[in-house]
């Protein structure tokens, strides 16, 4: 059964296991794959190609899942790696930043400024793809994985960011 | 070669005979069966020519039970016995109805569903819309000439876990073969044949009587995927007909109207409303009872005034699903609509405004997602060998379990893609604890109270460890009609202990064996008898699959003993199906088991080639780019 899935994600999908991957080429194959695998193709088959059809076709979309996204990507590789969850361990000049981030969308939401949200949903989209940037060099230039779970906790703080800002918008909207 | 002609004896469809599969549109106010016939899917009318079959079911004293317009006539007469809209009961509690005090029926609050005490009894929602789905199976059998093979059902984006399953256990009480619960903005998507080449986003603008629904699909090479779903459960057509109810008491004063009068004021204004689709002003006629004559000029632009907040309470769930899926306005370019209220020339107008391109209109919205569902239908029984297209579908809310503390800790968000399988590890919280309680639970919320509670399971004989040192892995799968199983499953010790739930809210199969036999004398002979005919088909399925499986790839893929010991299961079946006699029930189920045992690593090494074959045909496209 594991040659079927492949021992993991990357191999299912035909990729190197790197963080820094062709996104197209991922989308290209899980569509191919699924397109051959997907329970629908398998409506008129036996029980048995249906609970096969499920089992991969749920792989699939469950790898393409931790691939596609850049956090989810790096937890995957520093899984493989063997290393266990960082915990909460941040380093001191993001706990700064992730300060003044708060207070500045606090800011915007208690005065309900939707321009200052907006440029603050801009500025934040740029540090993400710093952030993203750095996760490559930690894990594909310096295989580091300790601090790759590391920069993962900060990245996802950014991205749990991107929701408030974009629930407060939102909420001004309505 | 001879086994070949065992395998179908008649009876058996040829593989690549036609088979007869429909999309079925169950909709709240009306509900429709579409079929491709000839290469063009349609809707297949009654026999007044009618496309539409109002969702009503009348239950009179004699037993005499009538669906459609029938039914709908005897509304006003009899509203215990007239069930409408029996949609919006689907896998719901008695709390979760809205409005229940104005509704005419008796409810029973049963547990999971509620049921409907009527003159024939006490109903439940499911047996109601078995029905209408009876109803619409029994045209479709007539206009076809024969049998059905299977059937498309669709259901809202938004659907619960228990309301598919509701939907599922109908469709099976109806005795039709559900090929896929499909959702109604994708079936919009595919009557419009979006299966295009390139990738696009397209946005089905769903307005029916009484839900607006918004869905964002992208369309990839035949690849659909629903990118955000999201709506107003409380908006529809009808809030347009009261708008213009509300404005006719208002100008003329009217005082407190009886049930009848409002009932036919209302009427009009939806009259008045359709003909402000063609015309720019419309009289709006009627005699109440007390001598009360109307008479009164609605031009479109005080329609318009009327309704335009109305209408831009749509925008807000349309930029929230905008939102969801990363998108912009600009990266639309397409948007579908659906339902009868789209109809309003200055509705499509402001559609238009708000994405900066005209929306498609050339198919008839009250019929586009049944025609949908056809094709799918088609394609999903064989009858398009060529066929590219593929359905991605996601969960509409997550599903999750109750951790300490009562908060629900999610284990597949929504708008994940389905099929999907998702485990999360748990451990205990005493020293010594070999038992642990789940509650499965789905919906946005972070309080478990505040979610939709689906199912409670119990999983006992947990070797006895300190706390936190056990480990146990709950998996949930959810198929890709959206319905979800749960395992959970004790890992440290190697002692393993596996529990499957379905979730309460959907009829146990005993129930649906109930609801299938009842009124009928020879009950138990009767469920035998259908257990059988089901054993029959899919062992037939399982002969014909298996035998193709061999033709095309068994000298590769088997060595000569795999292939003889499969051979003679396949004898052993096809043997034990040609006895054909309700005794040989048992029989047959058990030489089934064996030819699926034994072609287990068969069909995985089947399925591992395709795979090695889609991935070895990407390298080669990739080279040639």
């Amino acid at each position: 059964m594991s040659s079927l899935i492949g021992t993991n994600y990357f191999e299912m999908f035909g990729l190197a296991p790197k963080f820094t991957i062709d996104l197209t080429s991922l989308d290209y194959s899980y569509r191919r794959l699924q397109t051959e695998m997907h329970p629908d193709r398998y409506a008129a088959g036996t029980e048995m190609e249906k609970r096969l059809a499920l089992q991969l076709s749920s792989n699939l979309n469950d790898g393409y899942r931790a691939l596609k996204h850049p956090s989810s990507r790096a937890q995957y590789l520093i899984n493989l790696a063997g290393k266990k969850e960082a915990g909460n361990a941040v380093s001191s000049a993001f706990l700064m930043a992730q300060m003044e981030w708060r207070e500045a969308i606090e800011e915007a939401r208690a005065s309900k400024n939707m321009q200052a949200l907006d440029a603050l949903s801009r500025r934040l989209r740029h540090t993400i793809s710093a952030q993203e940037k750095l996760l490559a060099v930690v894990l594909d230039e310096q295989s580091d994985f300790d601090l790759a779970a590391q920069r993962v906790n900060e990245f996802r703080f950014y991205e749990k960011l991107q929701i408030e800002i974009d629930t407060a918008l939102d909420a001004l909207e309505n | 070669m001879a086994l070949l002609q065992i395998a179908e004896p008649g009876q058996s469809a040829a593989p690549h005979q036609h088979k007869l599969a429909v999309g079925i549109d169950l909709g709240t106010t009306h509900s429709l069966v579409a079929s491709v016939r000839s290469t063009v899917a349609e809707v297949l009318p009654d026999e007044s020519g009618r496309g539409l079959l109002p969702s009503v079911v009348h239950y009179a004293a004699s037993g005499e039970i009538d669906v459609g317009w029938e039914a709908r006539s005897k509304a006003a007469q009899d509203p215990r016995n007239t069930i409408v809209s029996v949609k919006r009961f689907m896998g719901r509690g008695i709390n979760d109805i809205k409005d229940i005090r104005n509704l005419p029926y008796q409810f029973i609050d049963t547990p999971g569903m509620v049921k409907l005490n009527t003159v024939a009894g006490q109903l439940s929602p499911v047996e109601v819309s078995a029905e209408i789905l009876k109803k619409l199976r029994s045209r479709a059998e007539q206009s076809l000439g024969g049998d059905l093979a299977g059937a498309v059902i669709t259901v809202p984006a938004y659907f619960d876990d228990a309301q598919r399953q509701a939907t599922k256990d109908a469709a099976r009480l109806a005795g039709l073969s559900v090929l896929r619960l499909l959702n109604e903005p994708t079936a919009a998507a595919i009557a419009y044949g979006l299966d295009n080449a390139s990738e696009r986003i397209y946005c089905v603008y769903d307005l029916g009587g009484g839900t607006f629904d918004f869905s964002i699909l992208r369309l990839t090479r035949g690849v659909f995927e629903v990118l955000a779903t999201s709506g107003d459960s409380a908006l529809g057509g009808d809030d347009f007909d009261y708008a213009i109810y509300h404005w006719v008491i208002d100008t003329l004063k009217l005082k407190a109207l009886t049930a009848e009068d409002t009932r036919q004021l209302l009427t009009e204004a939806r009259h008045a409303k359709e003909r402000l689709t063609d015309m720019v002003a419309t009289e709006i006629c009627c005699k109440l009872s007390q001598g009360v004559d109307i008479q009164l000029i609605l031009g479109r632009e005080v329609f318009i005034e009327l309704t335009k907040d109305l209408l831009n309470k749509t925008f807000s769930p349309v930029r929230r699903a905008l939102r969801d899926a990363g998108l912009q306005v600009e990266d639309v370019q397409g948007v579908v609509l659906v339902g009868g209220a789209t109809r309003m020339p200055y509705l499509q107008r402001s559609v238009a405004d708000f994405f900066f391109r005209e929306p498609l209109t050339n198919l008839d919205p009250d019929k586009v997602v049944a025609i949908g569902a056809a094709i799918q239908a088609n394609a999903l029984v064989g009858n398009r060998s060529d066929s590219d297209l593929l359905l991605l579908d996601v969960i509409p809310l997550s599903l999750g379990v109750e951790t300490m503390g009562g908060l629900s800790e999610k284990i597949i968000p929504r708008n994940s893609t389905i099929p999907s399988a998702m485990a999360q590890d748990f451990t205990t919280f005493k020293d010594g604890q070999t038992a642990m309680s789940f509650h499965v639970v789905q919906g946005e919320r972070e309080l478990v109270s505040e979610c939709r509670s689906l199912a409670q399971f119990e999983l006992r004989g947990i070797p006895p460890m300190v706390a936190g040192a056990a480990r146990i892995r709950v998996t949930f799968q959810v198929d890709a009609d959206g319905l979800l199983s749960v395992t959970a499953r004790e890992q440290t010790s190697g002692i393993e202990a596996n529990i499957v739930v379905k979730p309460s809210y959907g009829l146990s199969d005993t129930e649906i064996a109930g609801m299938l036999t009842s009124g009928i004398a020879n009950a138990e002979y009767d469920k035998r008898m259908r257990a059988l005919r089901e054993a029959q088909v899919e062992a037939r399925r399982l002969l014909d699959a298996t035998e193709i499986a061999m033709m095309e790839d068994g000298h590769e893929l088997l060595s000569k003993s795999e292939w003889d010991a499969i051979w003679s299961s396949i004898y052993d079946l096809a043997e034990t199906l040609l006895m054909g006699d309700a005794n040989s029930l048992e029989a047959l189920r058990s030489a089934t088991d064996g030819l699926n045992a034994v072609t287990t690593e068969f069909a995985s090494r089947r399925m591992d080639a395709t795979i090695q074959k889609a991935l070895s045909g990407q390298q080669i496209e990739n080279i040639a780019i």
